[in-house]
């Protein structure tokens, strides 16, 4: 009998509040299968306002989503909840983050063009293909996704993933190609021949078969990641 | 079309005796670095001020945003989309502010600004985002209504609903931030990327003026003491909170450049 046993590694499970319509949540389910991470999910409608409820506000004061909670510790926020699942995930000392200051560097830019310029009219698209909410011009909205591809195409140019190896940046683009499948709009990816072999090799990681299908999106539903 | 990075030791011939570097003392980086941005500019001044905690040396150069110079074609043939600031070391150019700050910070000095602890990170990232989404919008409103406006057109007038709707959405965000502060000598704990970003929001309501929205708040008062007299993370000595523009600066459109000296 070994007088040591190597200690097993405490498991990770989290519960996740989320919206399958919502690329962010979308996000924290990739980092989760990216990173291991047993993540149990439960639905806030977020069409129907259920973030602006006392009782959610009461949690996250400021409305954000999606909301994360393991044991007595709890975040909201996108980067809040990303950056969580990375650090606790498997693979301690392999974090998402770029270790070099120019690929850490594009990464963000990249995942600052994602959040700021493309997902806000990715987000009119959705709501209008999928749940016929008329929020936004969406021949706007395309133009603008348009411009924006257009670039990261020209970007990936001779790249595995989007600044090289599997980054932040690739979570924040695969949630955006992502939705605009779901909303019918996969051409725009895949008639851009960069794009296209990037979509291709993040489809084929594991972590993609947890997103949220049509179905679900439209169900409003969340599946959990084992 | 301009090289808008054509300024400072980057116009100086590689020999000149003038030139950074050529004094022959040795810094981690042999390049300067440049940084492309405006004195009223929440996201160039987060970057301003990390470049002087984590110990790097930069040359400021002004992009004038009154006069809309990030649209510009010289300026969207480094930035496409027009995101500021921007910044070049040697070869490598980089725009933006979450990606300018996290380069500066990889290639400073010291021990990395963002916390190892995974639920203190969150907690870091919490504030950061909060700030971007909540303070961020209002404190640039109040610059272009009260600062910006008027040097960007003589003839601007101040629309006092759009400042008094700014004053009042900051309200929330400065009292969770307040409360936060309750028990935290920096944002979490330790000094981090969540400092940064809230001290250019109290900074530049400051500036304006607007020290009012804060005046109650005696947790945030007595932590923008400590960021005032805060030493530089990376052990030089100098206060990286002086390298901040004052009004006057603002108006003048005048940026410092960070220099670091002794430790």
């Amino acid at each position: 009998m070994p007088f040591f046993r190597k200690k097993k590694k405490e498991e990770v499970r989290m519960t996740i509040r989320g919206f399958p319509g919502d690329a962010n949540t979308c996000k924290c389910l990739l980092m989760a299968a990216e990173k291991k991470v047993k993540l149990d999910v439960e639905v806030i409608d977020v069409l129907a306002g259920d973030c602006d409820q006392e009782a959610y506000r009461s949690i996250s004061p400021f409305g954000k989503y999606p909301y994360l909670e393991e044991g007595d510790f709890s975040t909201t926020s996108i980067s809040a909840v990303l950056s969580f699942l990375d650090v606790r995930g498997e693979g301690n000392n392999s974090l998402l983050n770029s270790k070099k200051a120019q690929l850490f560097g594009q990464q963000n830019y990249w995942s600052q063009i994602s959040r700021e310029l493309c997902e806000p009219s990715v987000d009119v698209v959705v709501k209008a293909s999928i749940y016929g909410i008329e929020g936004g011009d969406l021949d706007v909205a395309k133009s603008q996704i348009s411009a924006v591809l257009d670039e990261l195409n020209n970007f990936i140019d001779n790249k595995e993933y989007i600044v090289g190896d599997y980054s932040f940046a690739d979570i924040h683009w695969t949630a955006v190609a992502h939705m605009l499948v779901l909303a019918g709009e996969e051409n725009m990816v895949i008639s851009r021949s960069n794009l296209n072999a990037w979509f291709g090799r993040v489809k084929a990681r594991s972590s993609y078969l947890g997103l949220p299908s049509l179905d679900d999106v439209k169900n409003k539903q969340l599946r959990s990641v084992a | 079309m301009a090289d808008l990075f054509h300024y400072g030791s980057a116009a100086k011939a590689l020999d000149a005796d003038d030139r950074y570097g050529s004094d022959g003392e040795m810094k981690k980086t042999q390049y300067v670095m440049q940084l492309l941005g405006f004195p009223g500019d929440v996201d160039t001044l987060k970057c301003l001020l990390i470049a002087a905690e984590k110990g790097i040396e930069v040359e400021s150069g002004i992009l004038d945003m009154t006069r809309s110079e990030q649209n510009s074609a010289d300026y969207r043939a480094i930035s496409p989309f027009g995101l500021t600031p921007a910044l070049k070391e040697a070869y490598y150019t980089i725009a933006g502010e979450p990606g300018t700050s996290v380069f500066i910070e990889g290639r400073g000095l010291g021990n990395r600004l963002a916390p190892r602890n995974a639920a203190v990170l969150a907690t870091e990232m919490y504030w950061m985002e909060v700030g971007n989404d909540d303070m961020q919008p209002h404190v640039e409103t109040l610059m272009m209504q009260k600062v910006c406006g008027q040097m960007a057109d003589p003839a601007f007038v101040t629309n006092d609903i759009a400042v008094q709707a700014a004053r009042e959405a900051l309200a929330e965000p400065l009292d969770a931030f307040d409360e936060q502060l309750t028990s935290n000598e920096f944002v979490v704990g330790v000094y981090s990327f969540a400092d940064i970003h809230w001290t250019i929001y109290i900074h530049l309501l400051t500036v304006m003026g607007e020290g009012v929205l804060f005046a109650r708040h005696s947790n945030i008062k007595a932590w923008f003491g400590r960021i005032k007299a805060h030493k530089s993370f990376s052990g030089q000595d100098i206060i990286s909170y002086s390298f901040l523009p004052t009004l006057d600066e603002i108006k003048a459109k005048v940026m410092k450049d960070i220099e670091c000296g002794e430790f």
